[in-house]
């Protein structure tokens, strides 16, 4: 029973994200919540299997609900936490600003990830990108992903997954 | 000094690492590669179910949430906000009288000509929205009604008031995506209403939509109503899309381009409407 609360709890910040955190961003850029989850608990979790495992059942989640081709969240969330994971050491020690520095880290990788799977997938062109808008795009979502950060971390002592 | 990588308490060498993140990477990879066999996502469609009525729950709450926010935050415009409102209806009430008078006056001649409204029937079916897109700068959201109910790739959307909102993009058995006007993939064929000045729509990199191709020479000012002209050949003509806030002009080209604010910016609605093809 215990080991389903973390994914319950997954399964709700996927469901919060579709819905209520749209509501709070700015020119279609919004928190990423399940994200900020998902390297709080690289950040502050033991376990690589299941972290990984978490990953990929949020992109699963996060697929089914976007209006993308199926996969490609998948792919690009659970790319984001391995790479987090490879590049942990470089963030020495667990403080409050090197954990913000992870965040600002981990939201980078994923929109470089996803800009690239999208890519890849011929979902977007070298033409197409606005490269400016994408810059503007990521640091509205590294502000609000920051701020995440400030609610997240008084909760390290309760590791989710 | 303590190294996170120690801490971690990894036992696994970083080659097993690669090798649980290749596994999950394949699997994800296969879901892709099954995109491509079939025309509706099974997958999607059951995920879709399963999570529709929470979603839909939280939609509400949300919207709830935000309602009461903004209504208190608005309160204090209110008087000056009533004070417009008489004065719009009023000038509106004028109109109507002015419009009655001549859908009179086009019926009877009508009659006189023996001429019938020609074009295509449409249907009209009424959807709710499921959830909004989890992914930012991914301009799209999910409704509950597909291909079951009739709806294709393709088919307009719109709000009350006859005012567009996007395409559908993508159709599972019970639910469709739908991808707005503000995606940068989503050309509209618009038009001004009040003279008629064409050119194309699509997203922008601000909150605004911008209108291209517009004549360098043609008539187009801010305020104008943006209408669709129905050239795409995708969504109707007539169907509402915004208002110009500014013009951009370039010495150098041909063209001009306008900034449009979009009618359904800041909708809150649950309630679209799909116009069958």
């Amino acid at each position: 029973m215990k080991s389903i609360v973390p994914f319950a709890i997954l399964f709700l910040a996927v469901i919060l994200q579709a819905t209520l955190f749209k509501y709070i961003g700015s020119a279609g850029v919004f928190l990423n919540f399940v994200l900020v989850m998902l390297l709080y608990s690289v950040f502050y979790g033991k376990r690589f299997k299941i972290t990984m495992f978490a990953a990929f059942l949020a992109g699963f989640l996060l697929d089914g609900l976007s209006g993308l081709p199926f996969g490609y969240l998948i792919l690009a969330v659970t790319a984001a936490v391995f790479l987090a994971q490879a590049l942990l050491s470089l963030v020495l020690g667990d403080s409050f600003w090197r954990f913000v520095f992870f965040i600002a880290l981990g939201t980078a990788l994923y929109d470089a990830v996803l800009l690239i799977t999208l890519f890849l997938a011929r979902k977007v062109t070298a033409a197409g990108v606005d490269f400016s808008a994408f810059g503007f795009a990521l640091a509205i979502e590294l502000a609000l992903n920051i701020i995440a950060a400030f609610i997240f971390y008084p909760l390290r002592k309760w590791i989710i997954l | 000094m303590e190294i996170r990588a120690w801490k971690l308490g990894i036992m696994l060498s970083f080659k097993k690492k690669i090798k649980i993140f290749a596994l999950f990477a394949a699997a994800a990879a296969l879901f892709v590669f099954l995109n491509g066999f079939s025309e509706r996502s099974t997958v999607k469609n059951t995920l879709l179910a399963v999570t529709s009525p929470f979603s839909r729950a939280a939609l509400v709450s949300s919207d709830f949430l935000f309602s009461t926010f903004k209504t208190i935050t608005e309160i204090k415009n209110l008087s000056v906000d009533n004070a417009d409102l008489k004065n719009e209806n009023r000038d509106l009430l004028a109109e109507l009288a002015r419009y009655k008078e001549l859908a009179k006056e086009v019926v009877e001649l009508r009659a006189q000509l023996g001429v019938t409204v020609g074009g295509k029937k449409r249907s009209l079916i009424s959807a709710e929205i499921i959830n909004y897109d989890p992914v930012s700068l991914n301009f799209s959201f999910i409704i509950n009604r597909g291909a079951k109910d009739g709806v294709s790739e393709g088919d307009s959307v719109i709000m009350a008031g006859n005012i567009l909102l996007g395409k559908v993009a993508g159709v599972y058995d019970d639910f469709s995506s739908v991808s707005l006007i503000a995606d940068k993939n989503n050309k509209v064929g618009a038009q001004s209403e009040r003279a008629e000045t064409s050119g194309v729509l699509s997203g922008s990199a601000s909150s605004f939509l911008l209108m291209d191709l517009i004549e360098k020479n043609a008539d187009i000012g801010a305020g104008d109503l943006i209408l669709t002209s129905g050239l795409d050949g995708i969504y109707p003509r007539g169907l509402i899309v915004g208002r110009v806030a500014k013009i951009a002009e370039n010495a150098e080209g041909i063209f001009k381009q306008a900034y449009v604010a979009a009618s359904y910016a800041g909708f809150k609605s649950m309630r679209v409407f799909v116009i069958l093809k």
